[in-house]
């Protein structure tokens, strides 16, 4: 269960890319964000720290992405050494090799909260593209640090959107998302994520190290960082299949 | 023969030790992974009726040193994993039983081979010891690997290679010495034809069983014949998600003397809120203890409630039971992660009831007896 939260965060990072939007109009910045963090596919090495309380655990991955649809995380770290996930649309499998065992997570699962967090499965699958889910307004300019964002309010237009709202500061200057806050439907502000670490990647800039902290809980916080990213490379699609879980 | 045995192993698993201790290379990904847990188990087990007398108290403990080798890449894989521990009292005693049960086996070393006044014994195993070959279109695996089918908790009928291990907080499943080659379907899909065979193949165990995702469904089918039961087996099991999860799982046996067979059959639901997971699960056993050992009895119940707390900490309890017989046992269960590469368990069971071998229902014989232990895991 604790493995589900590192690809929650992993998903979430790919999906904080697809989230940030560009300038003027509010489909400009957006779009511009899209141009940036967007991506057919993606391979990276992961590190997860999560922070409970000032203890803190880390967790390592090797992660290949196509899409918002299909996903396949195989953990490095000694502990997790060799759980996998595969992901292909609303479905996704662990599989755990000490047991050559392999769990279809249920639909619940997929909206519950995970090990005592407030971080979903279905967190995880939501599609990356939140002009589909989401209603986007510009609402003023603000600073983060030193940096210029456009303030980006996304309000979900479909119940599948996994929060009724998002608040997204955007870098005026690169188009990545640097901050985001995540809102339920009753108003209340469940979580926010700071972005550490911006890199330059060919042509884009990328969000490679954020920081995730949840307001229902004391003390807590993840830090998930990105290295070795390479976007757009050709992925064969068998390596999103039961074989390769279970390989 | 048993102390040389148990000789060889130890060099054994010093030699595997030391051959790897210079480390893996450092320019690419290593070609191997060593691997392994160390857990330590102190109980204390209760079995008086009221009393508080000394010798109502038992004691034990067991301290397991398991390895984990996997080597290779690409096409070619092997896997060699182990296991040796240092028992004493309860736990000693425990391994004695089995030792002398139908669940003995024969290449599990122990060593002194029975209690006669001992109170300290040393075990060792190979749990798997395979190679694999993959190919796009099919993998081979050949060797002691874990044959795992089937979708429950605790019971899964379709299970036909498995023998569980339950000296542990939880269950283990031990090895198979198979061969088994598995042809992808589709994405999602496959044909699985595994063979266990014996001295004489006749009695042997073998298995096609033919599974992939239909719609939102895990569903598979299986056929297998068992020699040494003289009787042919066919099997299926599927899990989907109807708000909870559901998930079945059933197989027919037809003796070859012809007549009805028999059915075992388990079903369950898992549902969570929160941070609480509930599951609950029924195991129909029409085969008695000639079918299942562990769980002989008819009607069969299992439920468990997780709640996890945080990251960090996690508390379940589970109950199983067999309804008609009145065995069963219930376990409160903690989980503490006290350091990046260490877990520690505490619980607390109650057991009542498990006559003859039904060892799944606690080892409470025909009394009530209480236990509680530590477990203290290191992984590296």
């Amino acid at each position: 269960m604790r493995l589900s939260y590192a690809v929650v965060m992993a998903v979430l990072l790919a999906g904080l890319a697809a989230s940030a939007a560009p300038a003027q109009s509010v489909d400009d910045i957006l779009s511009m964000v899209d141009a940036n963090v967007s991506y057919t596919s993606i391979r990276y090495s992961g590190r997860m720290e999560i922070t409970i309380a000032g203890e803190s655990r880390y967790k390592t991955m090797d992660a290949v992405a196509q899409g918002s649809s299909k996903a396949f995380v195989e953990f490095t770290n000694p502990e997790d050494r060799g759980v996998r996930y595969l992901k292909r649309d609303k479905n996704l499998w662990i599989y755990f090799p000490s047991e050559q065992d392999t769990v279809k997570i249920s639909g619940h699962l997929l909206k519950e909260g995970m090990m005592g967090s407030d971080v979903s499965y279905e967190d995880a699958l939501e599609s990356s593209d939140y002009r589909v889910k989401y209603s986007a307004a510009l609402k003023q300019e603000d600073t983060v640090g030193d940096r210029r964002c456009f303030v980006v309010e996304l309000s979900a237009k479909v119940d599948t959107a996994a929060y009724d709202r998002r608040v997204l500061w955007i870098d005026a200057e690169r188009y990545v998302s640097l901050k985001q806050e995540m809102y339920a439907k009753s108003g209340k502000l469940l979580k926010a994520s700071t972005t550490l670490m911006v890199e330059r990647i060919g042509d884009r800039w990328f969000p490679s190290s954020v920081e995730f902290v949840s307001k229902l809980r004391n003390n807590t916080k993840t830090v998930f960082t990105m290295s070795k990213v390479a976007l757009d490379v050709p992925v064969d699609d068998r390596q999103f299949s039961m074989a390769t879980l279970t390989k | 023969m048993r102390r040389l045995a148990l000789i060889i192993f130890v060099s054994f698993l010093a030699s595997f030790l030391a051959c790897f201790a210079a480390g893996a290379p450092a320019q690419e990904a290593a070609p191997w992974t060593l691997g392994g847990t160390l857990s330590m188990q102190p109980l204390v087990s209760y079995a008086g009726a009221g009393s508080l007398d000394a010798s109502d108290f038992t004691y034990g403990s067991g301290t397991t040193l398991g390895l984990s080798l996997k080597a290779g890449g690409g096409r070619a894989r092997a896997e060699a994993s182990m296991e040796a521990a240092v028992l004493t009292g309860a736990s000693a005693q425990l391994a004695w039983a089995i030792a002398l049960s139908p669940f003995r086996r024969a290449d599990e070393l122990l060593f002194p081979a029975s209690a006669s006044g001992q109170d300290a014994a040393l075990a060792a195993r190979i749990r798997t010891l395979y190679a694999k070959l993959d190919f796009d279109w099919a993998s081979f695996t050949a060797g002691r690997q874990v044959l795992n089918y089937g979708r429950g908790a605790l019971w899964t009928p379709t299970d036909i290679f498995t023998e569980l291990d339950l000296s542990g907080i939880s269950p283990v499943r031990r090895g198979t010495d198979a061969l088994r080659v598995v042809v992808p379907l589709g994405v999602t899909g496959g044909l699985d034809l595994a063979a266990a065979p014996s001295l004489s193949p006749g009695i042997g165990r073998y298995a096609a069983r033919l599974g992939g995702l239909l719609g939102e469904v895990d569903a598979a089918v299986m056929a297998a014949r068992d020699g040494a039961g003289r009787q042919w087996m066919l099997g299926a099991d599927f899990k989907t998600d109807l708000v909870v999860g559901l998930y079945a799982d059933a197989i027919y046996a037809q003796p070859d003397a012809g007549g009805w067979g028999t059915v075992r059959a388990a079903a369950g639901a898992d549902w969570s809120f929160g941070d609480f997971i509930v599951a609950a699960e029924y195991y129909y056993n029409g085969g008695g203890a000639s079918a299942d050992l562990l769980y002989p009895g008819t009607h069969n119940i299992y439920a468990s409630l997780t709640w996890t707390a945080s990251e960090l900490l996690s508390l379940s309890l589970s109950v199983v039971a067999d309804v008609e017989g009145g065995a069963g046992a219930g376990t409160l269960l903690a989980r503490l992660s006290a350091a990046q590469n260490a877990d520690v368990k505490a619980y607390l069971q109650a057991a009542h009831g498990s006559a003859g071998y039904g060892l799944g229902y606690g080892v409470g014989g025909a009394v009530w007896n209480l236990q509680t232990g530590v477990g203290l895991e290191v992984k590296f």
